[in-house]
C-alpha cells in the first residue's frame, strides 16, 4: 500500500448500532422521537377506530400526538428563532407543557 | 482517583483489520489527552500514529473521538476525566490514514462544493475594501471556523447521508453568501438548495454542541434556509436587521391561523339557541318489549326542516319513553346492539343502556329523553336541542 494512502473505510455512525447513541445530543432524540411518534400516531389511530372505548389506548393516542405536535411547534419556533442555542431549553419546556397538557386533558376527558 | 488511567485507543493494521489497544497513562506528568498519546508514543509504543501540529487549542487538528463525543486531545483535561477508562478513537466520517490519523482531504472537497472560495467583485479597486458593520456583525460569529472536522463527525445526518455537504462547509458558505464584497451573492445560496445540501440538515444540533470554537453551524443553515426560501417566495433575503418582517410575517400567520382555530371552535360549538318545537307527527310503530324501536321524525329549526332519530323502549315500569338518537358525547348517532343489550356510539365507543344511562365510555349525560305526545293516533316528541 502506497503510503499516506488512506487505508480502510471511515468509521461510520449508522443509527442502527448502538454506538451511534453515545454522547447522542437532544436534538437527535427530538428527531427520532418525533418520526417514531408519527408512525405511532398513524397505527394508534387504526387501532382507535377499531375499538374506541379503550380509554388507556385513547390517552396513549393522546400522549403521542401532543408528543408529536410539541415536536413538530419546537421545529418551527427554530425555524424563526434569532439563535438556535435555545433549543435544548426549549425541548425541556415545550414537552413539559405537553406533559401538563396530556395531564390536564387526561383529568377532563372521560 | 487511581493514580493511572488507561487508554483504549483505536488502532489499524496493514492488513486493514482494527482493534483496541489498552494503554495505561499516569496520572502525574500528563496533563491533556494529547500530552498522554505523546507519552505512550515515547514510552510504549512508537508506532502509534496520531496528528497535532499546535498544541494549544489553536488549529483544530488534534480532532479526536474521546468516549464517543468530539473533542481536541489538546485541550481536554486528564483530570477533567474522571473515569478509570477512556475511549480514543479517530474522527467518524474520515477516511482513516492510520490509527487516529485521518484524511481530510474528502472534507475540504465539500468546502469546494459548497463553494467555499470567496470570488472578489471585479470592480473591486480599492486596496482596502470597506465593510458595512452590520454586515460584519453578522458574519463574524461564523468565521472563527478552524476546520478542525468535529462537527463533521459528530454529524448523524453525514453517517446517513454521507454525500451530504455537512455542517462546516455550508457554515463556510453562509460567511461568504452574506459577504457584501463576493461575486457570487445569492447564486451561493440557489446553488445550495440541492437535497444534500441545505435540506439534508435535521438539527440535532450535534455539530453546535461539539464546535470547539462555539459556532452554531445549524444557524448558519438556518440563515441559508430562511433566505433561499425567502427569495422563492419573492422577497428580498433576510439578513437579521430585514429579518424582523420575516418574523412579523410568521407573527401575523399565527395569529391568523388562531384566530381561524377559534372562529371554526366556535362555529363547532355553537347549539342553535332557538328551542325548537314538537315535531311532525309520525305513525307510531309497533312497540315490541325489550327492543328499542329505532323511528325517524322531523323538527322545523329556524325555519329548517332537521330530520332526526330516535329509540322508542318500554322501561320499567312498562311506559314507552323516546331516547334521543344522538350521543351525548359529541352527538354521532347511536344504534343498538342486541347482543349486549346496549346502546353503542360508534364515534368513541360510548355505551348506554337500555334506558340511556351511560354504561362506558366518554359520554357525560344518558341518552336525552324527548318528549312524548299522542296526536290523532300519530306520535309526536319534543325535547332536543340543536
Amino acid at each position: 500500500m502506497p503510503e499516506g494512502r488512506p487505508s480502510m473505510e471511515a468509521l461510520k455512525r449508522s443509527l442502527d448500532s448502538p454506538r451511534a447513541w453515545e454522547a447522542a445530543p437532544a436534538g437527535l432524540w427530538a428527531w427520532v422521537l418525533q418520526r417514531v411518534s408519527a408512525v405511532l400516531v398513524v397505527v394508534l389511530v387504526g387501532v382507535h377506530l377499531w375499538m374506541p372505548w379503550s380509554r388507556p389506548l385513547r390517552l396513549t393516542l393522546l400522549a403521542t400526538v401532543i408528543l408529536h405536535a410539541v415536536l413538530g411547534i419546537r421545529v418551527i419556533i427554530l425555524d424563526f428563532a434569532r439563535s438556535v442555542r435555545i433549543q435544548k431549553v426549549l425541548l425541556v419546556v415545550l414537552v413539559g407543557l405537553g406533559a401538563v397538557l396530556l395531564a390536564l386533558l387526561a383529568y377532563i376527558l372521560p | 482517583m487511581a493514580d493511572a488511567i488507561t487508554f483504549e485507543i483505536f488502532r489499524t493494521a496493514e492488513d486493514g483489520r482494527t482493534r483496541f489497544d489498552r494503554f495505561p497513562v499516569p496520572r502525574e506528568g500528563p496533563v491533556t489527552v494529547l500530552d498522554g498519546l505523546a507519552w505512550i508514543q515515547r514510552t510504549l509504543d512508537p508506532t502509534l500514529a496520531f496528528r497535532y501540529a499546535c498544541r494549544v487549542g489553536m488549529c483544530g487538528t488534534c480532532a479526536l473521538v474521546i468516549d464517543g463525543r468530539e473533542g481536541w486531545a489538546c485541550r481536554t483535561r486528564l483530570r477533567d476525566l474522571d473515569r478509570p477508562v477512556i475511549r480514543i478513537e479517530p474522527l467518524r466520517h474520515f477516511p482513516i490514514v492510520r490509527d487516529l490519523a485521518v484524511d481530510m482531504a474528502p472534507f475540504f472537497e465539500r468546502y469546494m462544493a459548497a463553494g467555499g472560495a470567496f470570488v472578489p467583485r471585479s470592480e473591486a479597486s480599492m486596496p482596502a475594501a470597506p465593510v458595512p458593520a452590520a454586515e460584519r456583525k453578522e458574519i463574524d460569529p461564523f468565521v472563527e471556523c478552524i476546520s478542525c472536522g468535529m462537527c463533521y463527525s459528530a454529524c448523524r445526518m453525514v453517517a446517513l447521508s454521507p454525500p451530504f455537504l455537512g455542517p462546516a462547509a455550508l457554515n463556510r458558505a453562509f460567511t461568504l453568501a452574506r459577504d457584501g464584497r463576493d461575486a457570487l451573492g445569492p447564486a451561493r445560496v440557489t446553488a445550495l438548495l440541492g437535497e444534500e445540501a441545505l435540506w439534508r440538515c435535521h438539527f440535532h444540533f450535534a455539530c453546535v454542541e461539539v464546535c470547539p470554537k462555539h459556532i452554531d453551524p445549524a444557524q448558519a443553515i438556518q440563515r441559508l434556509r430562511q433566505e433561499a426560501v425567502g427569495r422563492a417566495l419573492g422577497m428580498a433575503p433576510t439578513s437579521p436587521p430585514a429579518a424582523l418582517p420575516a418574523r412579523r410575517g410568521f407573527l401575523i400567520g399565527a395569529g391568523a391561523a388562531v384566530a381561524l382555530l377559534a372562529a371554526g371552535a366556535w362555529m363547532f360549538f355553537r347549539q342553535t339557541s332557538a328551542s325548537p318545537g314538537w315535531s311532525e307527527a309520525i305513525d307510531l310503530p309497533p312497540i315490541r318489549p325489550g327492543a328499542p324501536v329505532a323511528v325517524q321524525y322531523a323538527v322545523l329549526a329556524d325555519g329548517e326542516r332537521i330530520s332526526r332519530r330516535a329509540f322508542l323502549v318500554t322501561d320499567e315500569r312498562g311506559q314507552v319513553v323516546a331516547l334521543s338518537g344522538r350521543c351525548t358525547h359529541q352527538g354521532c348517532p347511536v344504534f343498538w346492539k342486541a347482543a349486549t343489550q346496549t346502546f353503542l356510539c360508534p364515534c368513541h365507543g360510548g355505551i348506554y343502556d337500555r334506558s340511556g344511562k351511560v354504561l362506558s365510555g366518554p359520554p357525560p349525560r344518558p341518552l336525552v329523553r324527548l318528549e312524548t305526545r299522542i296526536d290523532g293516533g300519530r306520535l309526536r316528541l319534543r325535547g332536543e336541542e340543536g
